[in-house]
């Protein structure tokens, strides 16, 4: 089943938003 | 979200094709406090270099996602600026999501941003027009109201 490709790590989902030319979606989740 | 919206396969797919994903606990001591995260969930729009363009608190069911997160975007484009990838992201939602709870907000920044390309004052008595047609109970239709008297 298709998921979500989350990135855990801000600066790395940066760095792919920059390379992939996209916005970064963050999701602050309550950890529980 | 992680219930209902976020398993939705159109969330999912839109989400996959159209952004990078990060996911942060919401007591993350850095970036919690860096872009003040007081409740959850608060999804935030973010730029390349990590600046903050549009931010959503509480849930969201997945035919409400969709065009809230094309807001986002838009919004970021607009602010760009990027107009035309705004009008782009704006126009999506009206022909994709038009009984969203947003699509009235779409219809405003939509034609606000077809009058910063334009000046022509006719994008903003469209604004007032449609959502006097179609959003007449939203109170962006209030915001629009002086555009009336733009017209001719």
């Amino acid at each position: 089943m298709a998921e979500i490709t989350w990135v855990p790590s801000f600066v790395d989902g940066l760095a792919q938003a920059k390379a992939n030319n996209k916005l970064a979606l963050v999701d602050f989740f309550n950890p529980g | 979200m992680d219930a209902v919206a976020f398993p939705d396969p159109a969330v999912i797919d839109f989400i996959n094709d159209n952004l990078i994903p990060i996911r942060i606990p919401a007591d993350d001591p850095e970036l919690g406090s860096r872009f003040k995260v007081k409740w959850t969930p608060t999804l935030l729009i973010v730029d390349g270099d990590g600046v903050e363009q549009y931010r959503t608190l509480g849930f969201y069911p997945p035919e409400e996602l969709i065009p809230s997160l094309l807001l986002g975007i838009g919004t970021t484009k607009f602010n760009l600026p990027d107009r035309p990838a705004a009008c782009g992201s704006f126009e999506k939602i009206l022909a994709e999501y038009p009984a969203s709870s947003l699509a009235p907000e779409a219809v405003y920044l939509n034609g606000v941003s077809r009058y910063i390309e334009t000046s022509d004052v006719a994008n903003l008595v469209g604004i007032y027009d449609r959502l006097t047609a179609e959003y007449p109970d939203s109170p962006w239709l209030t915001r629009a109201d002086p555009y009336r008297f733009l017209k001719k």
